[in-house]
């Protein structure tokens, strides 16, 4: 049973616990898990600790491997509807790493304090809290929060809905289709291939980009200093006020194009997405999509 | 945050009324008259919200030699023995939320101790270019008063500050 540690224990299915208690720092794989359908939460309220989390096609929450330091210890606990993993240990120098396989559609829920936070190829539902460290999530997730204080966030094909907050640390997205929040206060934001109902790109002091389609909704990207750049096709609907303090608005949708200072508003089509680009010390421009 | 509540959001940045193109100066100053009073709606519960958040966690005895001067009125706020206006206003409600920013930055200040040397050092940078953009806002806004584009920013800067001062004093969500 035991495969990480010194120490392990499991107990039966109404029960069900695996205790993982480690000694000395090991790197072993496992297979030892439990099943869920649902639930996954992760806590790693320790140092220094990455945490990757992979999907599986099975009802089964497993630890794939693990590597970290002396004192520190991992429990697998919980049912078919909720499994938590819990990671504790005294402060100690070092840094580990633990790798995680999850169902593919389940609710996974990860709150460390320093390290790296990693998924892939989830099709649920993704929430992140990470103290110090990068989030990168990706596969076809339907919601996805990430929150992270000193670090970027990296997301990729969520399906709804995303709201993404950093400190310090840039933001990227590709491929959002729905609802996307996405801010920082130093640190870019960059979103591509979108293609969004509503969104806020938010930023004090760094660029704010944005890539592809705007449906009919709400969308307002605001810094104070930096550039805003949209890519956007030249048939676009929308309504389009774009601002700046002191820089200028160049607006390359338009043939030909028109550059001027302060505000630029203007309607296209229909009108029904409504888009508002604000900076203080910076320049707008709005261009064609490459790929068109 | 749900849907609906961002699109009270968002539709108070981008309020503007149904009008042609052509019409672009007109279409300023209607969406101006459209934010302006919404202003106060959405800024004024987020401060008071704040300080109430902060009176309560912290008890009141950080913010002010003696609790029965911060005992808060329906407002929330600290009481006009303990806190001024620093400058002349240029929001409405701009003193709610000088003192909201006050009061978390208080807090903030007797939670330094406490935090990791790397976070706080992230927080302080943060918090000092946030600073910045309230200051270069409200500098602007001085000698351009009324204009809406500063005022929407100047409250961008405003709604960003609390929110990290709220992160980095542990006392929101």
């Amino acid at each position: 049973m035991s495969v990480l540690g010194r120490r392990a224990w499991l107990r039966g299915a109404a029960g069900a616990s695996v205790w993982l208690v480690h000694r000395e720092a090991v790197a072993k794989s496992s297979t030892d898990s439990l099943e869920t359908r649902a639930d996954v939460v992760v806590e790693a309220d320790v140092g220094d600790l990455d945490v990757e989390v992979e999907t599986t096609a099975a009802n089964a929450v497993a630890i794939v491997e693990a590597s970290v330091p002396s004192g520190f210890s991992i429990e697998l606990r919980g049912g078919k509807r909720r499994v938590q993993v819990v990671v504790r240990g005294v402060a100690a120098p070092g840094s580990g790493r633990v790798r995680l396989s999850v169902p593919k559609r389940a609710r996974v829920t990860v709150r460390t304090r320093r390290g790296d936070v990693a998924m892939a190829g989830l099709d649920g539902e993704a929430n992140v809290s990470a103290l110090q460290g990068d989030i990168s999530i990706g596969g076809s997730p339907t919601r996805v929060e990430a929150r992270t204080t000193s670090g970027d966030i990296r997301v990729v094909g969520v399906l709804k809905e995303a709201e993404l907050s950093t400190v310090s640390g840039d933001v990227h997205v590709s491929g959002a289709r729905g609802r996307l929040e996405a801010e920082t206060i130093s640190g870019a934001v960059t979103v591509t291939g979108a293609m969004l109902q509503r969104s806020r790109l938010s930023a004090i002091s760094g660029d704010l980009e944005f890539e592809g389609q705007l449906d009919a909704g709400t969308h307002a990207l605001e810094v104070h200093s930096g550039n805003i750049s949209v890519q956007l096709s030249p048939d676009q609907g929308m309504r389009l006020s774009a601002q700046t303090f002191s820089g200028v608005v160049e607006d390359a949708l338009l043939d030909p194009p028109i550059r001027t200072r302060g505000s630029h508003v203007r309607q296209h089509g229909d009108g029904a997405a409504r888009l508002q680009l604000s900076t203080f010390s910076g320049d707008v421009r709005l261009s064609p999509r490459s790929e068109d | 945050m749900t849907d609906e509540e961002l699109d009270r959001l968002l539709e108070r940045e981008l309020d503007a009324p149904e009008v042609p193109a052509q019409l672009e100066a007109q279409m300023w100053a209607g969406i101006e008259a459209e934010l302006q009073p919404t202003a106060r709606r959405s800024l004024v519960p987020w401060s008071i919200a704040a300080a109430v958040v902060l009176l309560n966690v912290f008890g009141l005895m950080t913010l002010g030699p003696a609790p029965s001067a911060m005992l808060p009125t329906l407002s929330g706020l600290p009481s006009a023995e303990t806190w001024a206006p620093k400058d002349e206003a240029v929001l409405p409600a701009e003193d709610d939320l000088q003192a909201a920013v006050e009061a978390l930055q208080q807090a903030y200040a007797t939670r330094r101790n406490d935090l990791d040397p790397s976070l706080l050092a992230v927080y302080d940078e943060s918090l000092e270019v946030i600073g910045d953009a309230v200051d270069q806002s409200r500098a602007a806004l001085l000698r351009h008063p009324g204009d809406p584009h500063l005022q929407r920013m100047l409250r961008h800067a405003y709604d960003r500050q609390l929110s990290l001062l709220v992160r980095a004093t542990g006392v929101g969500p």
